[in-house]
């Protein structure tokens, strides 16, 4: 039985090369992006992708035959129908058959989508359109749920796609349009290919300089450089564009959680336990998650909370030294049992100079300077003041698992806790706020589940440890029930919920997945309660105590729970990561602020001197000696800032930036100022008076206003711009057209050296050899090549063409050439007046058009050059 | 009727040639336009990321293909702006011509045409159509082209290899050139006048060396088997030659013309030089609008007419092919070229019968066709059976009988996407097919006797 075929050998290779090469590669790409999503695949995305290659491989030689499709996928159906049939016989146990199954299911999918594509790119016209199109859908619609937001990520994982697809459709044509007859079948093809790249090539170039703006503002809104505002990282934090990093204000439970080791910022604590001495950690809280999206799966900040105790102050718009507090914070704590005043300073490091962190309750900011010594490493400080509760200490939030003393310590607090008065009385409003669930199957699941675990608990604090105690119980073999991962894995389904697979499926997760699982039981529990993310607090220095450093992987969330008369208290129910080793980080040097500024004075900029290191500027507010002064006007005030150091919110800044109308605080530790003092009376303009002229100032901070700042980050960016990828490739664009340009004008550069050559007055042996050289050069390259002529020959040819007395000249050339007698002065007289008049006749012959593609076809003079070789074959044949 | 339908649907295929785009740019079109609708509806309300990201990936997507595709279409439309303006400027070099070389180096039907000037649509493709025989047409194909060193193309030359289904002489009238861009989404085509007529040629088959008698003397240099009577004018008279018995020297006519001429017995001759071969295309019956008679079978006894008449020659025979209908007298100074020609260019006819076709005192070989009339056959192999080699090509043969392996190869395996097929299916619903083959029956045991039937 003889099958024919429908595609040569040769087709099936291009086939192979053209087509089945980059889908695997695109298939490799995507299998590697889904294995990170779903855990079902096992990460095993190297293994998929030989199963799909082999399907589309496998695929493309088979159908190159005649063989019909449906017939022979009922048959590989079959086979894979007996192959599951034989395997579930085989294979002892069920946990084993289903892994078996499942790894059997994946290898029957990915090979018959293989096989698939394969049997596409090898019998239909349509299938590549469909095909390069679908790709195309979807990946808009995949990489637009992307967590990843920068521009050059949403482009990697778009543009790749995007010319997948036209370049399968193209190669797909040529491939078919190809004639299999044709003798330079892979030449055609790189030719082709070639031309395909480069116009993509500047296609593309273009698209992305002219979106590259619209790609960057997609960064900048939601990569989050809004210190805020938006953003969509599935990180604890994020990154804003300056660098900066923040918490985020919504909280997505992902499939996979980034960390790293980056150092945020510092604290220091003024909190010790009853001895004085052992520091008493606190965690630092940036924000509340008390809303849940039940849509998108999201925990959410929300501007509207009842009884709002969350302090926002931007520290960056509050000028150094100046204050900004609230009172209704300590009012909406409604905590009055067991709560101090307690201060932290702030230094940040990564974190963005426009977040507020410091343990709850926090009610209180003041921007502090930096010392000078530390200004490149901490941009920023502030010192905060919070109404903290005794119960909150970190010791008592920590997650023992099993750490008997932590239990032990803790049970003090749980003790406490106990005599918390029912919620009896507390604000409906308030109640129902910290106590609303969504409603449907998926949450009642989530409420029978808390039921039953706090079955046995009285107290909402002993239903909580329930709840953690579940977290961190053992299963039948002694094994943990959760388990801590960063990459735990999204359900299947898209519209399952993720908290669910979480709790009953797949039991592992990070934070965000441990957080809102508790607060659903809580919530559902009657129990109000909320997320609080921020930082988890590390007691760490034994040199500096009451320091902490804080690194980007300590950014966590945990839950609070609202006892009537203790506020809100802290629990965290996370387990433990036991796969990655806590890798402590070794603290620096903290910075100490050792100086009291004497005078502090917040205004603008009137006149700027940078030679004289003069500033006048126009007072608003002013503290002196830790005393606001009373401001009936502004006032206008010298400053001498020669050894002042300027700084910004983003770090350190220059004199330069200084101009009339910049927000400027400046700041004087000056030992001149120490002696003056103000009496009760005094107000700006009489203090002013007695300050000496000018004032010397230490520290100057500018305040830039959203205006300002957007307009420096643009100069920035412009700064900022030369390493542009895009402007490589279109530079590295430039130099290969250059190249190729160089290559076309060769002729004409090699015509342009010879016939300078050639119209020197040099001896008349050379210039006849350079006569000789140029004229058979530009008659070459004119298409008349002497192939197969004697020079005679050829030069009778030129002449009965072109009417030249070429013939004459060639004989006195070769006269010089082979012979030692020396030329008649009639001789030198033709070789003397033979070369422009000979140029000039052909060149009448030949219109500029001709001349002009003529000196564009390197292969002539290619030839030109290689035609010693030429003739020399000739002669051998 | 059915006439005039044919020819409607004719006229609006080759309008359709003239649509600036092919269905490839129609099916990307519907393939757009679905997956559109398919992200409308997952777009999102706007103020999330995602709609965010979606709808600059969507804009830079759409953006992208519309340049793709403007660019597609502009190089084609520059390449139809450039050909028109030169073709009505300053004419176009159009040329179409057989490659006998190639043809018979490839046995495929190789065209060469030579267009120039005409610009090449970036990364795009020339292709072309030919129109042949009033109303059919070729496929779409490019020109096979000799690798071209030159950077700017200004014309195109190169061959195609033209598979026809048909073994008869074709009559090129029209070209169509067409102009198609990188993605071939665009086609616009240009109608060029072309004169061009060829013959495609029989194959050969090998068959079993078959024998002949040659019985017409052209030349007395073979000497046959058999005496055969000779006729003429000077049958009874030859020239003295030597050796010559003197005593039957006709003196009346030396004394005449002073020619010596001996008298000779009517003898049998023992030469005869030339092999003539007959070829019957005529049919009893009604054949015109039977497809599988009228192209596979017709193939089909060319081929073997052609194969049979190479055999012949194998052996060294001189044969005479002697066509029962008119040659175009073109070919003559090549006697096989000739043969081959007036092979290609027969057909079915009713006119001229067997009978008054074959002449019995010099046909060696008569090929006839299942079409051929049993009474007529019958009566010639009646009297001439002995000397007269009959050969009969039963035509059914020309298509393969199918067995049960076929079937099941059928199952798993395409055929060839070939005319073959209709026509095999045209004959299996025949009416015509059973009185064919009821004929084919009796001539077979008919001329089956002498065992010359060829199938």
């Amino acid at each position: 039985m003889k099958i024919g075929r429908i595609h040569s050998w040769k087709k099936v290779t291009a086939q192979l090369l053209l087509l089945a090469i980059p889908t695997i590669g695109l298939a490799l790409y995507l299998l590697f992006n889904a294995n990170r999503f779903y855990s079902l695949l096992q990460n095993n995305w190297q293994e998929q992708g030989i199963y799909f290659s082999t399907g589309i491989v496998v695929a493309l030689v088979f159908y190159g035959w005649r063989f019909r499709f449906a017939t022979t996928a009922a048959l590989l159906f079959g086979f894979y129908f007996l192959m599951y049939k034989s395997l579930g016989n085989i294979s002892v146990g069920e946990f084993d058959a289903f892994f078996v199954s499942v790894k059997f299911l994946v290898f029957a999918i990915l090979f018959s989508i293989g096989w698939l594509a394969g049997y596409g790119f090898s019998r239909s016209k349509y299938f590549t359109i469909g095909w390069s199109v679908l790709l195309l859908g979807l990946t808009v619609l995949i990489v637009s749920k992307t967590s990843e937001i920068t521009a050059s990520a949403l482009i990697a994982a778009f543009v790749p796609v995007l010319v997948y697809s036209f370049y399968t459709i193209y190669s797909a044509e040529l491939i078919r349009n190809m004639n299999e007859d044709e003798p330079n079948f892979a030449w055609f093809i790189f030719k082709r290919l070639a031309g395909f790249a480069a116009l993509i090539a500047v296609i593309l170039l273009s698209m992305l300089l002219i979106f590259e703006k619209d790609f960057k503002a997609i960064e900048k809104d939601w990569g989050g450089a809004q210190g805020g505002k938006k953003g969509n990282r599935e990180s604890m934090m994020k990154e804003n564009k300056d660098g900066s990093m923040s918490n985020k204000d919504q909280m997505k439970m992902t499939s996979s959680l980034s960390k790293d080791k980056r150092l945020v910022f510092v604290a220091k604590l003024d909190s010790y336990f009853p001895d004085g001495r052992t520091p008493n950690p606190l965690y630092f809280t940036s924000l509340y998650y008390t809303k849940f999206d039940t849509l998108t799966q999201t925990f959410e900040t929300d501007s509207k909370i009842p009884f709002n105790d969350l302090f926002t102050p931007d520290p960056s718009k509050i000028p150094l030294y100046f204050t900004k507090s609230d009172s209704t914070i300590i009012k909406n704590a409604m905590a009055p049992l067991n709560r101090k005043v307690i201060s932290a300073d702030i230094y940040k490091v990564l974190l963005s100079p426009h977040d507020f962190v410091a343990p709850a309750t926090a009610f209180f900011c003041q921007p502090i300077p930096v010392e000078n010594g530390y200004k490149d490493q901490f941009k920023s400080a502030y010192r905060a003041k919070m109404w903290v509760s005794d119960l909150n200490s970190a010791y008592f939030i920590y997650n023992p698992v099993g750490n008997k003393m932590l239990e032990l310590f803790q049970e003090k607090r749980f003790e406490e806790l106990r005599k918390a008065k029912t919620y009896i009385g507390v604000d409906n409003k308030f109640l129902d706020y910290y106590t609303f669930m969504p409603k449907n199957e998926d949450y009642k699941r989530i409420t029978e589940l808390a039921q039953r675990i706090t079955k046995d608990a009285k107290t909402p604090v002993d239903k909580m440890i329930a709840i953690r105690d579940y977290f961190t119980g053992k299963d039948e073999f002694g094994q943990p029930l959760f388990k801590y991962s960063d990459n735990p894995g999204i359900p299947g389904l898209p519209s399952a919920s993720k908290l669910n697979y979480f709790l009953f499926e797949n039991k592992k997760g990070y934070c965000a997945y441990f957080a809102g699982a508790t607060l659903f039981m809580l919530r559902s529990l009657g129990i109000p309660s909320r997320i609080a993310a921020g930082f988890l607090t590390v007691d760490r220095s034994s040199k500096n105590p009451g320091w902490y450093w804080f690194y980007a992987d300590q950014a966590h969330a945990w839950v609070q729970l609202y006892f009537p008369g203790y506020g809100w208290i802290d629990f965290d129910t996370t387990v433990p990561d036991q796969n990655t080793q806590q890798s402590p980080q070794p603290d620096g040097t903290p910075p100490m602020n050792m100086q009291q500024a004497l005078l502090v004075a917040d205004g603008q900029a009137v006149t700027v001197d940078t030679i004289a290191k003069r500033i006048t500027m126009k007072v608003k507010k002013m503290l002196y000696h830790d005393d606001n002064i009373e401001v009936l006007q502004p006032q206008d005030l010298l400053l001498d800032v020669s050894i002042a150091s300027v700084t910004k919110d983003t770090g350190a800044g220059k004199l330069s930036d200084i101009v009339a109308g910049t927000n400027i605080v400046a700041v004087s530790y000056a030992e001149a100022l120490k002696n003056i003092l103000s009496s009760e009376t005094d107000n700006l303009s009489s203090l002013i008076k007695k300050l000496p002229k000018p004032v010397p100032i230490d520290e100057l901070k500018i305040m830039e206003t959203d205006a300002q700042k957007k307009e420096n980050e643009r100069k920035k960016e412009q700064i900022d711009t030369p390493v542009n990828w895009i402007k490589v490739l279109w530079m590295s664009l430039i130099v290969i057209g250059a190249f190729v340009v160089f290559l076309f004008a060769l002729p004409w550069l090699i015509w342009l050296y010879l016939n300078g050559k050639a119209k020197q007055n040099t001896t008349s042996k050379k210039k006849a050899f350079n006569s000789y050289v140029a004229a058979t050069y530009y008659l070459n390259q004119l298409g008349e090549q002497r192939i197969n002529k004697s020079p005679q020959e050829y030069a009778l040819f030129i002449d009965k063409i072109f009417s030249t007395n070429f013939h004459s000249f060639t004989n006195i050339y070769q006269k010089i050439k082979y012979s030692t007698t020396p030329l008649s002065t009639n001789e030198e007289m033709v070789v003397n007046s033979f070369y422009i008049p000979f140029i000039k006749g052909i060149k009448k012959d030949y219109r500029f058009k001709k001349r002009f593609s003529s000196f564009l076809n390197i292969y002539a003079t290619m030839h030109f050059f290689a035609k010693a070789k030429v003739l020399e074959l000739n002669v051998n044949n | 009727m059915k006439f005039s339908i044919n020819r409607t649907a004719n006229r609006i295929k080759q309008a359709a040639f003239f649509i600036p785009f092919t269905i490839y740019f129609v099916v990307f079109s519907i393939a757009l336009i679905a997956v559109y609708k398919f992200l409308e509806n997952n777009q999102q309300e706007t103020g999330s990321s995602f709609s965010d990201i979606f709808n600059l990936l969507f804009t830079v997507a759409t953006w992208f293909t519309s340049v793709m595709v403007l660019i597609s279409l502009l190089s084609v439309i520059v390449s139809y702006a450039h050909f028109l303006y030169f073709k009505r400027k300053k004419g176009i070099l159009f040329n179409i011509s057989t490659d006998i070389k190639e043809s018979e180096l490839h046995l495929k039907q190789t065209v060469r045409l030579i267009i120039n000037p005409v610009l090449k649509p970036l990364l795009g493709f020339i292709k072309l159509r030919l129109l042949y025989d009033k109303q059919h047409f070729s496929h779409k194909f490019s020109l096979l082209e000799k690798n071209n060193k030159k950077l700017l193309v200004t014309g195109i030359e190169g061959i195609y290899y033209w598979t026809l289904p048909e073994i008869k002489e074709y009559h090129v009238e029209h070209a169509v050139v067409y102009f198609e861009d990188i993605f071939q989404f665009f086609s616009i085509a240009v109608k060029l006048p072309a004169k061009n007529q060829f013959f495609t040629q029989p194959t050969l088959k090998e068959l079993n060396s078959m024998s002949a008698l040659p019985r017409k003397t052209e030349e007395t240099n073979t000497r046959i088997q058999y005496m055969k009577k000779v006729e003429g004018e000077y049958l009874n008279y030859k020239n003295f030659e030597n050796n010559d018995d003197v005593r039957r020297i006709v003196w009346k006519i030396y004394a005449k013309n002073k020619e010596l001429v001996v008298r000779i017995p009517e003898i049998m001759d023992p030469y005869a030089s030339h092999v003539y071969l007959y070829a019957s295309f005529f049919s009893g019956f009604d054949v015109a609008d039977n497809s599988a008679v009228q192209v596979p079978f017709l193939n089909y006894y060319k081929t073997m007419i052609w194969s049979l008449y190479q055999n012949f020659v194998k052996q060294g025979l001189e044969v005479k092919y002697i066509p029962d209908q008119e040659v175009a007298n073109n070919n003559r100074n090549d006697l096989q070229q000739w043969v081959k020609y007036g092979i290609s260019t027969s057909k079915w006819h009713k006119e001229k019968s067997l009978k008054s076709y074959v002449k019995t005192n010099n046909a060696s070989v008569v090929i006839i066709s299942s079409l051929s009339n049993v009474n007529e056959v019958q009566e010639l192999f009646d009297q001439f059976g002995s000397t007269i080699t009959i050969i009969f090509i039963k035509l059914s043969d020309a298509f393969r009988r199918q067995n049960l392996i076929d079937w099941v190869q059928w199952l798993f395996v395409e055929n060839l996407k070939e005319d073959i097929a209709v026509h095999k299916r045209n004959w299996s619903v025949s009416t015509m097919r059973m009185k064919i083959r009821e004929n084919e029956k009796k001539l077979e045991t008919v001329v089956g006797q002498a065992s010359r039937t060829l199938g």
